[in-house]
């Protein structure tokens, strides 16, 4: 090697190691942040943008802990509920703000310091006697999943829970008899559950930005995502949620401690065909519901006879009602169906426009065919 | 990396052989192609807006993508590659990487290799899952949902993502197994024992050959480390014995597609 060649070869490397320091320190080797379809940018560049004026300032204002503030102007919102026969009976003032929407205190999955993320999406529900359950991830990928701790009574955030990693949360369930929370997770890219009682859940400091860390974590092998969770009568209902083709879902029974065997999460007790597009479940002991949807387009709210076991995919529903789009994750509790959504996650208001930022809940009374003729649940 | 011991060498292989010892390989481009190499990786795998550009939400993907889409993400995918091999020409030139990355001499390929190359792949990939399954959670981290995930859920997402993976097989494979094949040729090399060269060639696929397979939206860099570095070993194997990139390339592609099709199957 000539003189003049070493000289290029040291000239090289240094501006290698100049601009490897530069992308690592300034971008980081991290989860880059997921973006509009290419195609849809390019009109936004264009000045056809499809972005809303409901969403209210407060929205977007930077705050730095975790906020519970209504992202849409309440007019633009009723006129949304309006749209659907279900929801156009609901009191909007009356069902308590999703938090974390504008502002959620959260703990950076790759540079492990407290952060704070500004574009939550709800996914899953759970409500106990005492409490409702959000589940929620970073629409950013930055931050920790959480889950917002939410006072039945006043509607009013108590804490937020942060979880390892950022799993997409699609569901919640709460085991009403062994108090303990199950959320559908995943590791290695295999549907995982995992369990955390509601003691560890109170006893876990306000503020605080340490992951929680969890009392169970079982792997489903049969399930490529669980998608969504129910708890029913000693049961875990386990679902996957397909885009184009008939999900499928999963009966777990849990012992009598509610805990899920390694055998029993291999083989589950029954197996369902269900709709496609389905993002949550919740079960009665006569019906059985199902959320679907999928896009800017309206969701449906499915009602079936809960026969036990079956095809869901090929019976015809008792009913089906549409409601606003982005429905995600479904619970009954005490004759009502409590619904989370996404489509107020800063990711989406900005696409879609309007959406929905609150817990709705639907009275069973108010949903056709939802309750038998004698009234039961 | 060593020939193999004990074969007896032909006409052509000696001729080959004296070719090769002609061949120079001027340090500043092989320099620059290695530095530029390692950049795109870095661009390619850092939350910079270029990066950002390329991941695109799969969500909105399937519900809204447009052709424009697709061929926007393909199109990335094979920007990405054709840098790539921008890099090497300039380093090596046409001809001499020819030279390095598929021997002539050697194009009848046996098919023993080849078999008990898939073979070790599919035993380097279970073992591989088997070692991220033991690895505690925060260690591995829970990952977003990116568009490959949604290979197996229909058979045209399959056919796209496929052939999306054999682009970025096909970099990865370049960046990785050319400064292995340059390695060979140094004369500090050929100084080394040949238990030596093994060791520091096991080494290098194990590591660099890990970290240059794996991408912040699929694992991270340990996980990436143990989920793609006994696989490389394979590839370095079978490159070793074949001197054909084009086939070790599109042998490891098709052997990870079908064990990736194997484990959404089971």
């Amino acid at each position: 090697m000539g003189k003049r060649d070493a000289n290029g070869v040291c000239v090289i490397c240094v501006v290698t190691v100049f601009l490897s320091f530069f992308l690592l320190i300034q971008f980081r080797w991290e989860f880059p942040k997921l973006q509009d379809l290419p195609s849809a940018e390019f009109r936004q560049l264009f000045g056809q943008s499809s972005s809303s004026d409901a969403i209210r300032r407060s929205a977007q204002e930077d705050n730095t802990s975790t906020t519970q503030t209504r992202i849409f102007y309440n007019y633009n919102e009723k006129e949304l509920l309006a749209r659907y026969q279900l929801s156009s009976t609901l009191d909007l003032d009356s069902l308590a703000v999703i938090p974390g929407l504008a502002s959620t205190l959260s703990f950076n999955s790759w540079g492990g310091t407290p952060t704070v993320s500004h574009a939550m999406v709800s996914q899953g529900i759970a409500v106990s006697d005492a409490w409702i359950f959000i589940s929620a991830y970073d629409g950013n990928y930055v931050a920790n999943s959480v889950i917002y701790m939410i006072s039945r009574s006043d509607g009013k955030l108590q804490k937020t829970i942060i979880l390892q990693g950022q799993p997409h949360v699609g569901g919640l369930a709460y085991d009403n008899r062994n108090d303990r929370l199950w959320i559908a997770t995943r590791k290695d890219k295999k549907a995982q559950l995992v369990g955390i009682s509601l003691r560890k859940l109170k006893s876990y400091p306000n503020g605080s930005t340490n992951p929680i860390t969890y009392d169970f974590e079982v792997s489903l092998p049969k399930l490529k995502r669980a998608s969504f969770i129910e708890y029913y009568g000693g049961s875990l209902y386990v679902g996957f949620f397909d885009t184009a083709s008939n999900g499928v879902m999963y009966r777990f029974k849990l012992t009598s401690l509610g805990r899920l065997t390694e055998q029993e999460a291999q083989h589950p007790t029954s197996r369902y065909v269900i709709l496609p597009q389905v993002q949550g479940v919740a079960i009665t002991s006569d019906r059985i519901f199902f959320s679907q949807s999928y896009g800017g387009g309206a969701s449906v709210l499915y009602v079936f006879e809960n026969k036990g076991g079956g095809d869901y995919a090929a019976k015809d529903p008792l009913a089906k009602t549409q409601v606003p789009a982005m429905m995600e994750d479904i619970t009954v509790y005490d004759g009502i169906l409590y619904a989370a959504y996404e489509s107020a996650a800063a990711n989406y208001r900005e696409k879609y426009g309007v959406g929905i930022d609150r817990i709705v809940t639907y009275p069973l009374e108010s949903i056709p065919a939802a309750l038998t003729q004698e009234g039961g649940q | 990396m060593s020939d193999s011991k004990g074969a007896t060498p032909t006409d052509a292989a000696s001729k080959q052989a004296k070719r090769e010892k002609d061949i120079r390989y001027p340090a500043s481009r092989i320099a620059t192609m290695v530095c530029g190499w390692w950049l795109l990786y870095l661009l390619a795998n850092t939350n910079n807006p270029l990066a950002q550009m390329a991941n695109i939400d799969p969500t909105l993907f399937v519900v809204d993508a447009e052709p424009f889409d697709y061929f926007f993400y393909i199109g990335s995918r094979a920007l990405f590659l054709i840098a790539c091999i921008a890099l090497l020409w300039h380093g090596l030139g046409r001809d001499k990487s020819r030279q390095l990355l598929q021997n002539p001499q050697d194009s009848s390929q046996k098919m023993h290799h080849i078999i008990f190359f898939v073979c070790q792949l599919f035993v380097a990939k279970l073992i591989e899952k088997a070692a991220i399954l033991l690895l505690p959670s925060n260690l591995l981290w829970d990952l977003p949902y990116v568009l490959e995930d949604l290979q197996y859920d229909s058979v045209s997402m399959g056919i796209f993502i496929s052939a999306t993976k054999l682009l970025a097989t096909c970099a990865q494979q370049i960046m990785i197994l050319t400064p292995l094949a340059l390695a060979a040729r140094l004369p500090i090399t050929k100084k080394l024992g040949s238990q030596q060269r093994v060791a520091a060639a096991i080494a290098y696929l194990f590591i660099v050959g890990g970290v240059l397979c794996s991408s912040p939206t699929t694992t991270t860099l340990l996980g990436g480390i143990l989920s793609n570095g006994l696989s490389e070993l394979a590839c370095g194997w079978y490159f070793w014995r074949s001197h054909n990139l084009k086939l070790t390339v599109l042998l490891s592609w098709c052997a990870s597609e079908a064990f990736g099709f194997f484990i959404a199957m089971i």
